[in-house]
C-alpha cells in the first residue's frame, strides 16, 4: 500500500513538471519565431530604418554583382578585355555572344540587381510608416533618398543591358509574377527616383557615414543615365537634361580630380576629391565569404584583384584593342596596365618572361626562377595591389570600386553640351580636364581634331576609352552610340545590343513566357 | 528529451601563399531538446455473441522545444589554448524553435466471427507550423477484411491456412520538411556594409512568406489479399495501391525578379502514384538439419502530376544556368527537363560553315558539336507548344525521364545447415534516371584543365566516329547544356548484405548461451550500368545550392557514395 501510494505521488509530480507545456489550448498552435523579427514589427525606429538601407548597399557585395561577376559583365560584353585559357566558360561563351538565357553570368547579374531592388522597396516601403517621435523626418528622406537612389542604379542596369523588365515598386507578397514593363516606364521611374534623391540627400556626410549616397552621386547617375536615354532614343533633347545633371554635380563645388590618375583605383586613396559613389571593400575582416552569391554575412572584399591580377588567376587581360586605343605617351597606359618587364611591389620585383619563348625582351627569367607570366601580353595594374606587394593574398581585395568619379561627369557634361550647343571652347576645357590632369597633349590634335560637332563627339568617344578602361563604362557608351556592332567583334547582328531575358525568369515568373524573351535569343 | 555538445578547433596553418589561416578558431555548442507528449484515451470492448465492437476515442498533445548555444572564439596568438577562457573574441549565439501539435482522434472497429472485419477512424490535427487560417486538418478513414479462411464454405480445404481480401481508404495529414514558421515573413540581420571602414548592420527579407500554408492530404486506397498454404509455410500477399497527394507542399521556385533568395513552401497540386506490390514467402521445416527461408518482394509505380495549383511548371535545381528537374500536369513528379541530343554534327553537315538545308538551325554549331532535336517552336497565344519550327531554343527542351523507379524488388534468403548459417540479401530497381553532374566537370571540356580522360576521345576531323563532342574554349554550342547527354540509368542490382556464420557449440558451458561467429559484407557486388560513384545516390543536402529537397532527386553531384564494408564478428549471448 505505501508503495502504490509513493508511486502516485511521483507520477503526479512529474506529470506537473512537463504539464504547463501539455494544455489543450488551440492558441497554443499560434507560435511566433522567437530567433527572429517580422515585418510588422521591425522598423519602428531610427536605427532599425538605417539598418534596412544598410542591406541594399550590401546587395552590391555578392558575386552576382561587384565581388565578380559585375565587372566581369561589363568588361567582357565590351572591347576591352581578352579572355585567356582559364577563363569560364560562361564567360567565354559571353564575351564570343553565343549565350541565351541559360548563360549563368546574365542570370546572376539579374539576380543580383533585382535583390538590390527588393532591398529598397522593402525601405521605401516600409519607412514612411515609422511614426514621427521615433525618426527625425530629416533622417527619414535622407534614408528614403538613398534607397531611391540605389533602385535608380539598379533599374538603370536592368533597362540598359536588357530593355523593358518587370517593374518591381514594392516587394512581393505572392508568388505570381509580373510582366515586362516597357523602357519608357522603366526611364520614368529612375528620373523620378533620380530626382528625389538629388533633392532629400546632402553633399556629404560626416566620417562614419561615408560612402552612403550623396545629393552628387544622385546627379551624377542621373547624366549617365540621361545621356545613355538621349542616344538609345535619339531624342536629342535628353541631352540638355544631361547637361542639367552635370552641371549641377559640377556647380556644388564638392568634387575636384585627383593629381594622381592612379589614386582612382587604389586602396590607399579612397573616398578621395573625384570619388561621387564608391562600393566599398576592405580586407578588414577578411575574405571570409567572398563567395557569398546572397550577401549574407560579411562579405567585404571582392575578386576582382585575384580575378584579373596578373600573380593571381589572371582569367583576362586588356585586349589588343584597347592597348592601341591609347595614344602615345599618353601616362595613363602605364598607370592602367602593367607591362613585361616592368617592376612592381614598390620596385622590388620585376615581371620576367621566359626568355627562350620571347628573346627580345629584356627581362628574361633569370636561372631558377619562374617566368611571371606565361606570355608577353599586358596585365591589368588598375584596381589591384601588386604596386605595392607582391602576391595576391587569399583572393581578397579590400578596393572600393569607383562606381561614379569626377571625371565621368567632366567628360560626360563637355559631350552633352557639344550636343546641345555644338563644340563650344567650354566643351573643349572639359573635354581637356581630364588630358590636364596627366599632363597630356589637349585637345584638338592631328588625330583627334574636334573642329566638328562629329570629331568633338569622336574625340569624347576615344577619351572616355583611355580614361574609363575597365571601369564599367565602355560598353553603354558602345551602345548608346551605336558602336557595338563596327567596335566589338562578335557582335555580328544589332539585336545582340540586348542581353537574353534569363531563362530562369521566363520559367519561374508566371507572367512571361518564352514570346516574352527579346528578340534573337 | 536530449542533451548534445559539439566542439571544434582549428588550428594556425602556414602552408604557402594560398592556404593561409592566421587564426586559430574555437567553437563549442550545446543543445538540449524536449517533447513532452500526453496521451488521454477512451476505450469500449464490447463482445456479444460472434459480434465484438470496440471504440477509442482521445487526444493528444505534443510540445517539441529546441534550444542551442553556441560559443566561438579567436585567437591568433597561440594554438596551446583551446579553451574558450583564453580565447581574445568570444562571440555568443543561440536558438529557440518550438513546434505545437494537437489531435482529435476517434475510432471504432467491429469484427464479426472473425471473419467480417470493419474499421473507421477520424482525427482532427492541429499544427502550428501552418498558417494562422489553416492550422487544423481533418482525416478520415475506412478499411474492411474479409477472412475467408474462417468461412465453412472453405472449411474442406485442409491446405489453405490464411485467405483474407482486404481493402482501405484513408487520408492522413503530412507537412512536409515544411520549417517552423515558414508562414511568417521574418527581418534578417545578417548583412553588413562598410562605409569607409565603418561595418554597418543591415536588416532585409530573404523569403517570401506564405501566409497560406496548409496540410498536405494523402488519401490512399488499398486493395489486395493474404494467402498462407500449409500452416503459412508458403505465404503470398498481392496488393493494388493508389495514393493522391493533393495540396502538395513544394518549394516553388520564384523568378529571381522578385529578388528573394530562398524558395518558398507553397500548396500547389495533386500527384497520384500508384502500383502493385507482390511478396511471396517460403519457410522450410526449421526441425531439420538444412532449413532456410526465402522471402521476395516486387513492386511497381507510376507517378503523375495530376494538376498543379500555381500557373507556371515549377522548376527544381538548377546547374550551370539549366532548369535539371521541374514539375508540370500529366508528367511524373521531377521529371529531368532538358534538350534531347541526336549525335555529333559531321563535317559533311556542313557547307561553307553553314548548317545544310534541312538541318534545324543551332546557332554557333560546328562539326563535333552536339545536335540537338527540334521538337517544338514557341508557345502559340494560350502557352500550348507548336510544331517544330527548325530553330533549335528553349521551347525543344522536353521530358527526359523520371528519377524515381519503375519498379524495385528484394530477396532476402537465410540458409540453416547445423551450426552453419548463410545470409544474403539482394535489392535493386529500375526504371529511374540518374542525372551525372560530375561527367560536366569531367567530360564537359568548358575549361582546358581538369578534365577526365573520356575527353581524350573526343570529336576531331581524325576521330570523328565518338558521341564525346569536340573540344572548344566557351562551349559555343553549349554542348554541355543539361540533356541526355549526362543522363544515364540508374537501374541497379546489389548483393546489400552477405553474411555467413557458424554457431559455436557452447552447450558445455552454462555461463553462455550463445556463441556466433560470422563474416560479413555490405555492398559487395552491385550490377549497374551506371558511370557514377554509385548509384544508390542519397539525396544532396546542400538546399541552398540545389533549390532543396526532392526537387533534386536523382541528381548526382558527387554525393558520398555507400561504403562497402567487410566485417568479422563474434557474437554471444549470455
Amino acid at each position: 500500500m505505501e508503495f502504490t501510494m509513493k508511486r502516485y505521488l511521483i507520477i503526479i509530480f512529474l506529470g506537473s513538471l512537463i504539464l504547463p507545456f501539455l494544455s489543450c489550448s488551440e492558441e497554443r498552435l499560434d507560435l511566433n519565431n522567437p530567433n527572429q523579427l517580422s515585418e510588422a514589427t521591425y522598423f519602428q525606429n531610427e536605427a532599425q530604418a538605417i539598418s534596412a538601407v544598410n542591406a541594399i548597399y550590401a546587395a552590391f557585395q555578392t558575386t552576382d554583382l561587384y565581388n565578380r561577376r559585375y565587372f566581369f559583365m561589363h568588361d567582357l560584353l565590351s572591347d576591352e578585355i581578352q579572355g585567356l585559357g582559364s577563363l569560364a566558360g560562361e564567360m567565354v561563351a559571353l564575351q564570343n555572344r553565343s549565350i541565351d538565357g541559360s548563360n549563368p553570368v546574365v542570370q546572376e547579374t539579374w539576380r543580383g540587381f533585382y535583390r538590390g531592388i527588393q532591398r529598397a522597396n522593402l525601405a521605401i516601403g516600409n519607412l514612411p510608416s515609422i511614426p514621427a517621435t521615433e525618426i527625425s523626418e530629416g533622417v527619414r528622406s535622407r534614408l528614403i533618398g538613398e534607397a531611391k537612389f540605389l533602385r535608380a542604379w539598379h533599374y538603370f542596369e536592368l533597362v540598359s543591358l536588357w530593355g523593358g523588365v518587370p517593374l518591381y515598386t514594392e516587394i512581393s507578397r505572392t508568388v505570381e509574377g509580373i510582366p515586362r514593363a516597357t523602357e519608357d516606364e522603366v526611364y520614368d521611374l529612375i528620373i523620378q527616383d533620380l530626382t528625389d534623391a538629388a533633392a532629400a540627400l546632402p553633399e556629404t556626410y560626416d566620417a562614419g557615414e561615408t560612402g552612403r549616397a550623396t545629393k552628387g552621386a544622385a546627379n551624377a547617375l542621373l547624366g549617365r543615365v540621361w545621356l545613355f536615354r538621349a542616344g538609345i532614343s535619339g531624342n536629342a533633347s535628353y541631352y540638355a537634361n544631361a547637361k542639367a545633371a552635370y552641371e549641377a554635380v559640377v556647380n556644388s563645388g564638392t568634387y575636384a580630380l585627383t593629381d594622381d590618375y592612379f589614386f582612382n583605383f587604389t586602396e590607399e586613396n579612397e573616398f578621395n576629391s573625384e570619388s561621387i559613389f564608391e562600393v566599398g571593400y576592405s580586407t578588414q575582416w577578411g575574405g571570409a565569404g567572398g563567395w557569398a552569391s546572397d550577401a549574407t554575412g560579411i562579405n567585404e572584399s571582392t575578386f576582382r584583384a585575384q580575378e584579373y591580377g596578373f600573380r593571381a588567376w589572371r582569367n583576362v587581360v586588356p585586349s589588343q584593342k584597347l592597348l592601341a586605343e591609347f595614344e602615345d605617351g599618353d601616362p595613363r597606359y602605364d598607370d592602367s596596365f602593367f607591362h613585361p618587364c616592368d617592376t612592381y611591389n614598390n620596385g622590388e620585383d620585376t615581371i620576367y618572361v621566359d626568355g627562350t619563348a620571347y628573346p627580345g625582351l629584356p627581362c628574361a627569367a633569370p636561372a631558377g626562377v619562374n617566368p611571371t607570366i606565361p606570355d608577353d601580353l599586358s596585365s591589368w595594374r588598375k584596381y589591384q595591389n601588386y604596386h605595392r606587394q607582391e602576391t595576391e593574398i587569399n583572393s581578397q581585395s579590400g578596393i572600393n570600386f569607383r562606381s561614379l568619379r569626377y571625371a565621368e561627369v567632366l567628360l560626360g557634361l563637355a559631350e552633352a553640351i557639344a550636343e546641345v550647343e555644338g563644340p563650344t571652347p567650354q566643351a573643349l576645357t572639359y573635354l581637356n580636364s581630364t588630358r590636364e590632369r596627366v599632363g597630356f597633349t589637349p585637345y584638338p590634335t592631328a588625330d583627334y581634331p574636334t573642329g566638328s560637332k562629329e570629331e568633338f563627339i569622336r574625340a569624347v568617344m576615344h577619351e572616355r576609352a583611355v580614361e574609363f578602361s575597365g571601369e564599367q563604362i565602355r560598353y553603354r557608351d558602345l551602345i548608346r552610340r551605336g558602336l557595338l556592332v563596327q567596335e566589338v567583334p562578335t557582335v555580328t547582328q544589332e539585336f545582340q545590343r540586348y542581353l537574353p531575358i534569363p531563362q530562369n525568369e521566363i520559367d519561374n515568373n508566371t507572367a512571361l513566357t518564352n514570346a516574352d524573351q527579346n528578340p534573337g535569343y | 528529451m536530449a542533451y548534445g555538445f559539439g566542439r571544434s578547433f582549428s588550428p594556425f596553418i602556414m602552408d604557402g601563399e594560398f592556404h593561409t589561416n592566421l587564426i586559430a578558431t574555437l567553437n563549442e555548442g550545446r543543445s538540449d531538446f524536449m517533447s513532452p507528449i500526453s496521451t488521454t484515451t477512451l476505450n469500449f470492448n464490447r463482445s456479444f455473441g460472434d459480434h465484438s465492437l470496440s471504440a477509442l476515442a482521445g487526444y493528444e498533445v505534443q510540445y517539441s522545444r529546441f534550444r542551442n548555444t553556441t560559443a566561438s572564439g579567436q585567437n591568433d596568438l597561440t594554438d596551446d589554448l583551446a579553451t574558450l577562457q583564453s580565447f581574445a573574441t568570444p562571440s555568443i549565439g543561440g536558438t529557440l524553435e518550438e513546434d505545437q501539435i494537437i489531435s482529435y482522434f476517434g475510432r471504432i472497429s467491429y469484427n464479426y466471427a472473425n471473419r467480417y472485419l470493419l474499421q473507421a477512424s477520424i482525427r482532427r490535427d492541429g499544427y502550428s507550423r501552418f498558417g494562422p487560417a489553416n492550422k487544423w486538418g481533418v482525416f478520415p478513414s475506412v478499411s474492411a477484411g474479409w477472412n475467408l479462411h474462417n468461412e465453412s464454405f472453405m472449411a474442406d480445404l485442409d491446405q489453405l491456412s490464411t485467405f483474407k481480401i482486404r481493402g482501405s481508404y484513408g487520408e492522413v495529414g503530412n507537412s512536409q520538411a515544411l520549417g517552423r514558421y515558414a508562414y511568417q515573413s521574418t527581418v534578417g540581420l545578417n548583412n553588413f556594409y562598410n562605409f569607409n571602414g565603418n561595418l554597418q548592420q543591415g536588416a532585409n527579407i530573404r523569403a517570401l512568406a506564405n501566409e497560406e500554408l496548409r496540410w498536405e492530404t494523402i488519401q490512399m486506397i488499398n486493395a489486395g489479399f493474404d494467402l498462407g498454404l500449409w500452416n503459412d509455410q508458403l505465404t503470398f500477399t498481392a496488393e493494388y495501391y493508389n495514393t493522391t497527394t493533393s495540396d502538395m507542399l513544394l518549394t516553388v521556385n520564384l523568378p529571381p525578379s522578385m529578388g528573394y533568395d530562398g524558395s518558398p513552401f507553397a500548396n500547389t497540386g495533386d500527384v497520384t502514384s500508384s502500383g502493385f506490390e507482390f511478396s511471396l514467402g517460403y519457410n522450410s521445416d526449421p526441425t531439420r538439419d538444412f532449413n532456410f527461408s526465402v522471402n521476395a518482394n516486387f513492386a511497381t509505380q507510376s507517378n503523375v502530376v495530376t494538376s498543379l495549383g500555381v500557373g507556371n511548371p515549377i522548376n527544381g535545381p538548377s546547374f550551370e544556368g539549366d532548369v535539371i528537374t521541374r514539375v508540370d500536369e500529366g508528367e511524373s513528379i521531377y521529371y529531368f527537363f532538358g534538350w534531347q541530343t541526336l549525335g555529333l554534327f559531321q563535317e559533311s553537315d556542313f557547307t561553307n560553315g553553314q548548317l545544310n538545308d534541312g538541318i534545324p538551325t543551332q546557332p554557333s554549331a560546328a562539326p563535333g558539336d552536339i545536335r540537338f532535336a527540334d521538337l517544338a517552336g514557341p508557345p502559340d497565344e494560350d502557352g500550348n507548344p507548336t510544331e517544330p519550327d527548325g530553330v533549335i531554343d528553349v521551347n525543344d527542351r522536353t521530358n527526359l525521364g523520371s528519377p524515381l523507379p519503375t519498379y524495385i524488388y528484394g530477396l532476402n534468403t537465410d540458409l540453416n545447415y547445423k551450426n552453419f548459417t548463410l545470409n544474403f540479401f539482394f535489392q535493386g530497381q529500375g526504371g529511374n534516371k540518374i542525372y551525372n553532374t560530375n561527367r560536366y566537370d569531367l567530360e564537359g571540356m568548358t575549361r582546358v584543365f581538369n578534365a577526365g580522360t573520356a575527353v581524350l576521345d573526343r570529336w576531331t576531323p581524325t576521330n570523328t566516329d565518338t558521341d564525346i563532342p569536340r573540344g572548344v574554349t566557351g562551349d559555343p554550342n553549349r554542348n554541355s547544356r543539361v540533356s541526355d547527354r549526362f543522363l544515364e540509368d540508374g537501374d541497379f542490382l546489389r548483393l546489400k548484405l552477405l553474411r555467413l556464420g557458424y554457431n559455436v557449440d557452447v552447450s558445455s558451458l552454462n555461463w553462455i548461451s550463445r556463441l556466433n561467429v560470422y563474416v560479413a559484407s555490405q555492398n559487395l557486388l552491385t550490377i549497374t550500368n551506371y558511370t557514377g560513384l554509385d548509384p544508390e545516390i542519397g539525396r544532396f543536402q546542400n538546399q541552398t545550392n540545389t533549390g532543396g529537397g526532392n526537387a533534386a532527386l536523382g541528381i548526382d553531384y558527387g554525393q558520398y557514395p555507400q561504403p562497402r564494408t567487410f566485417m568479422l564478428g563474434v557474437q554471444a549471448s549470455f
